[in-house]
């Protein structure tokens, strides 16, 4: 395990370390750079040269890199947006909380519905239950996410008025202090989720359900109801720990489409908005935090399976 | 110099303005070109219902994803835009000149704290005389004192100014602060002699328009106030540069830290009507209220303008069908170019979608601007193909511009007739630029490439008669050559993706093949840089369309077009058109301005016009807006609800 561990972390490490010369590489790949985009109309070749040099961007390549990366290594430094006059941690710190929030919320619900929808439809497979559940579940996946959040949206918001248009949702604080502004973009993210989450659930019981020792338990004349929970849904949720475990990077990517419809002012919205903008210290900062929550979730999700599963050795 | 604080929004505005729809009101009338445009008559459709006092106005920031993000009034080249200026430190910070209001291109003398400048016999000497009545709100006057420090700022700071532009040569002209010789400073006054004689409303309407006074106060050079001395000096001081620099250094810092703008005791010294209560760092959306010791004629109705941060137009949009009514409602807003009811001069109102949910349509202001798609002039593969003035009139009769307003834009916008805009009123324009009026007419660019050597049974057409001759293709051009260039424009505009692919169609018949190609707004401003051995990409892009040009109150296109000019990267260079346009800059007489015009659309320009659109605003019929003036700026002091 301890070996592992070890070679996890160092793969990791070799992982962002090639996750950031990538981005920083595209990043510069602009024609002229990005002073020249930032400039716009005020473009002359002083106004450039000046601009430059106040990026940095007058110096090599490679030492614009060295020095971000020293700046991210040693202080967790992840630069200056020049476009927003604001360093990118506050900026993070500042977006992070609503997508958090929302997404965690998400999440949280649609593991609370995905779970005993997904049993009931392994235990009463073929039911009328089992069919309505899965056409339901075929629906919420075959409709888009941006679909369904502008219809529920126009459809509560709009002409019902069922809950009010809310100024923009700009900070933790405004998304915690107006909770009902919450319901209408998580309730977008679980109808999505769960509708993945569910057939999963599903399956995985029903791949529980046709094993060796669930025939051995009920034949020792365990109940069908023990057996069910105590032993084929601890086995099922396993996959689906993987399964939560890598979605964690969906906590801090934000969810992109559900914060434009909403006007959640999130990380997801924060970095469209400055890769549109040519803002690369941003886009570095956004993919950099979520290249590091995708090593970790996934390291999380490997080593909670080998938890859960006595039959998996991490070596 | 013309440096509108508008140059960067100009981008998007020019973008935006052939991306997003715009609103118009009244009757319409001929156009005096020959296109038969109908063109919206500038008249507000506002509530004209008697003023109530007070009451908080929420309002859209007027394009999603875009935010002030300076406060002091004194921009670097990044920071210059309307956004910053006419949509926020203008509220404060009065420049001495205002420009623009109720879509007239005239100079506001009462919105301001400058009165009617005079000027010197020899024409060489203007004073400016400072209002008695206007001053800081921390109690102190305006004084001559307070526009010497602005000034001393932009000699000392050239480098770094948006607002600097470098000697033109071209047009023998310098721009502000170069072409000062001296000033005189009093408490009621400043007095600026120049080095040369000037036009005398081109310098205060586009030179002094950008100068604004700086509060005493603000001479300071860290947070704990330690004095600086950039005010007092004077332009020719040995120490001004040092003294500048410190200060300078200090405030483009606070003026930059947008968590604090609303906290800084500096940015609470105002001259404006209003004063910032709040602003949000992380969306950009921020509260003014009034300036309780403003002075000038205009004082605020609202006790509150809350300018609320959207992420997209579809937010603003669902904001806006909720209702006039709702909890938070906006009373003005904008609407996406998708929703815009058709334009209807006899009634503005008719076929408006939010109608039931408590807004009226209203026009927003048409800009004293010039659309256009730009071609390069040395593009490597083109360039010989558009300097020939034959080929660019026959891109620019393939373009047709009302058929764009009439079509995807519904019927709001104005048509480009020629370098100095026709609408709103108020330029000078010569018979020979009405006559010469851009128009849409395919068949006279196809004869017009039959008449210069070009074989239209091939597609695209091909050079057959190369040289020089008046029925040949043009110098540089080569037996065989095609007529052929790429045009790229900003992604995801469905109404471009209209309003180009007629052009390609109508450029075919021609004989001309315009590979039209879609690229991200700012890949373009990347890619948007001269041609020269030090920038050899500028060498490559063919024609771009990237956004309009937004004039100061004087039309002229020294920083556009003339040999060298900053925003010149079109390899454009006419030795005749930079002494036009140099008169322009110097003489007060009209014929200077016919004269130029008149060579303008003689020769072949980098620029092939296209409409300009004008904004469709939703306002709250219990709400009085007094929409945008010719140049993007909001006067929130005459807002007000109705009774």
């Amino acid at each position: 395990m301890t070996t592992y561990l070890i070679r996890r972390f160092f793969q990791s490490i070799v992982t962002l370390f090639i996750v950031s010369i990538a981005t920083f590489g595209m990043m510069h790949l602009m024609p002229n750079g990005v002073a020249r985009a930032m400039l716009g109309k005020n473009y002359n070749p002083t106004s450039l040269a000046t601009l430059n040099h106040k990026l940095g961007l007058d110096r090599p390549l490679v030492v614009q890199y060295w020095n971000w990366l020293d700046r991210l290594v040693v202080h967790f430094d992840l630069g200056y947006s020049y476009q927003k006059n604001q360093s990118v941690n506050d900026l993070l710190k500042e977006t992070l909380g609503q997508s958090i929030y929302i997404v965690g919320l998400a999440l949280f619900f649609t593991i609370l519905l995905s779970v005993p929808l997904g049993v009931v439809q392994a235990t009463r497979r073929n039911s009328a239950s089992d069919y309505t559940i899965t056409t339901f579940s075929f629906i919420a996946y075959a409709v888009p996410v941006f679909f369904l959040g502008v219809v529920l949206r126009d459809l509560f918001q709009v002409q019902f008025h069922v809950i009010p248009i809310a100024t923009q949702i700009d900070s933790f604080h405004a998304a915690f202090s107006q909770p009902s502004q919450m319901i209408l973009p998580v309730a977008t993210l679980v109808v999505s989720g769960v509708a993945g989450y569910s057939r999963y659930m599903r399956s995985s019981m029903l791949d529980e359900i046709t094993q060796d020792y669930v025939r051995t338990a009920i034949a020792k004349g365990a109940t069908k109801r023990r057996v069910l929970y105590g032993h084929v849904l601890r086995n099922a949720m396993i996959p689906m720990v993987t399964l939560i475990g890598l979605s964690l990077p969906t906590l801090v990517g934000g969810a992109l489409l559900v914060e434009q419809i909403f006007n959640i002012q999130g990380i997801g919205v924060l970095t469209i908005n400055a890769a549109l903008q040519n803002d690369f210290v941003i886009v570095l900062g956004t993919t950099m935090l979520t290249a590091l929550v995708t090593v970790i979730g996934s390291l999380v999700a490997d080593i909670s399976y080998a938890a859960l599963d006595p039959r998996v050795r991490l070596t | 110099m013309a440096v509108r604080n508008t140059r960067k929004i100009v981008a998007i505005a020019g973008v935006l303005a052939v991306v997003a729809t715009a609103a118009a009101c009244g009757s319409s009338k001929k156009s005096s070109g020959d296109n038969n445009a109908t063109n919206p008559v500038t008249t507000a459709t506002s509530s004209s219902a008697p003023a109530k006092q007070g009451g908080v106005a929420h309002v859209a920031e007027w394009a999603p994803g875009t935010s002030p993000d300076a406060i002091w009034p004194f921009m670097t080249s990044d920071q210059l835009s309307t956004s910053n200026a006419g949509q926020f430190q203008y509220f404060f910070y009065r420049p001495l000149y205002f420009v623009g209001l109720n879509d007239k291109l005239a100079v506001n003398y009462d919105m301001g704290p400058a009165d009617k400048p005079t000027w010197s016999a020899d024409g060489l000497t203007v004073t400016v005389p400072l209002k008695s009545t206007w001053g800081w709100s921390n109690g102190e006057k305006v004084t001559g004192q307070d526009v010497q420090f602005w000034l001393n700022m932009l000699k000392a700071e050239e480098k770094q100014s948006g607002y600097y532009s470098p000697p033109n040569q071209a047009a023998g002209v310098n721009y502000l602060p170069d072409n000062i010789k001296s000033t005189t400073v009093s408490d009621s006054s400043i007095s600026i002699t120049f080095d040369q004689q000037y036009n005398q409303n081109y310098i205060v309407g586009n030179a002094l328009q950008t100068v604004t006074p700086m509060p005493l106060a603000w001479d300071v050079t860290d947070g704990n106030g330690t004095k600086g001395k950039c005010s007092t000096d004077t332009l020719t001081s040995p120490t001004l540069q040092a003294d500048c620099d410190a200060v300078f250094k200090y405030l483009n810092t606070a003026g930059k830290d947008v968590k604090t703008f609303a906290s800084n005791p500096l940015w609470k010294i105002v001259d404006g009507p209003w004063v910032l209560k709040d602003f949000n760092a992380t969306s950009g959306a921020f509260s003014i209220v009034p300036n309780a010791k403003f002075t000038g004629e205009h004082k605020p109705y609202l006790d509150e303008v809350d300018f609320e941060a959207f992420q997209s137009p579809d937010a603003e949009w669902t904001s806006l069908k909720a209702g006039s009514s709702a909890a938070n409602a906006l009373q003005i807003g904008v609407y996406p170019s998708a929703d815009t009811p058709q334009y209807n001069g006899k009634d503005l109102q008719a076929g408006n979608p939010l109608a039931s949910a408590g807004y009226n349509v209203e026009k927003g202001a048409l800009l004293d601007s010039i659309g256009y798609y730009q071609v390069n002039f040395g593009s490597k593969a083109h360039g010989n193909l558009f300097k020939q003035a034959y080929f660019t009139k026959a891109l620019q009769d393939d373009m047709d511009q009302q058929g764009a307003i009439d079509g995807p834009y519904h019927g709001w916008g104005y048509p480009t007739t020629g370098v100095v805009p026709g609408y709103p009123d108020g330029n000078t324009l010569s018979p020979a630029a009405k006559a010469a009026a851009a128009k849409y007419d395919p068949s006279e660019a196809k004869s017009l490439m039959q008449a210069h050597g070009w074989d239209l049974s091939t597609n695209p057409a091909t050079c057959k008669s190369p040289g020089t001759g008046d029925n040949q293709c043009g110098a540089g051009i080569n037996a065989g050559d095609k007529a052929e260039f790429t045009l790229e424009y900003p992604s995801a505009h469905p109404a471009l993706d209209t309003v180009l692919a007629a052009y390609k169609q109508a450029a075919a018949g021609s004989g001309i093949a315009v590979n039209v190609v879609t690229k991200t707004q700012n890949t373009l401003g990347g890619e948007l840089v001269g041609c020269s051995t030090s920038t050899p990409a500028g060498c490559q892009w063919d024609a771009i369309l990237y956004g309009g040009w937004v004039f100061s109150l004087q039309p002229t296109t020294d920083s556009l077009l003339t040999t060298g000019a900053g925003s010149n990267i079109f390899s454009f260079s006419d030795p005749k058109f930079d002494a036009a346009v140099a008169k322009t800059i110097k003489s007060s007489d009209p014929q200077a301005w016919y004269d130029y015009e008149a060579y303008a659309s003689s020769i072949s320009l980098p620029l092939i016009w296209m409409h300009n659109n004008i904004w469709p605003w939703a306002v709250a019929k219990n709400f009085h807006d007094s929409g945008q003036d010719a140049f993007q700026g909001f006067e929130p002091e005459f807002w007000y609800y109705t009774q």
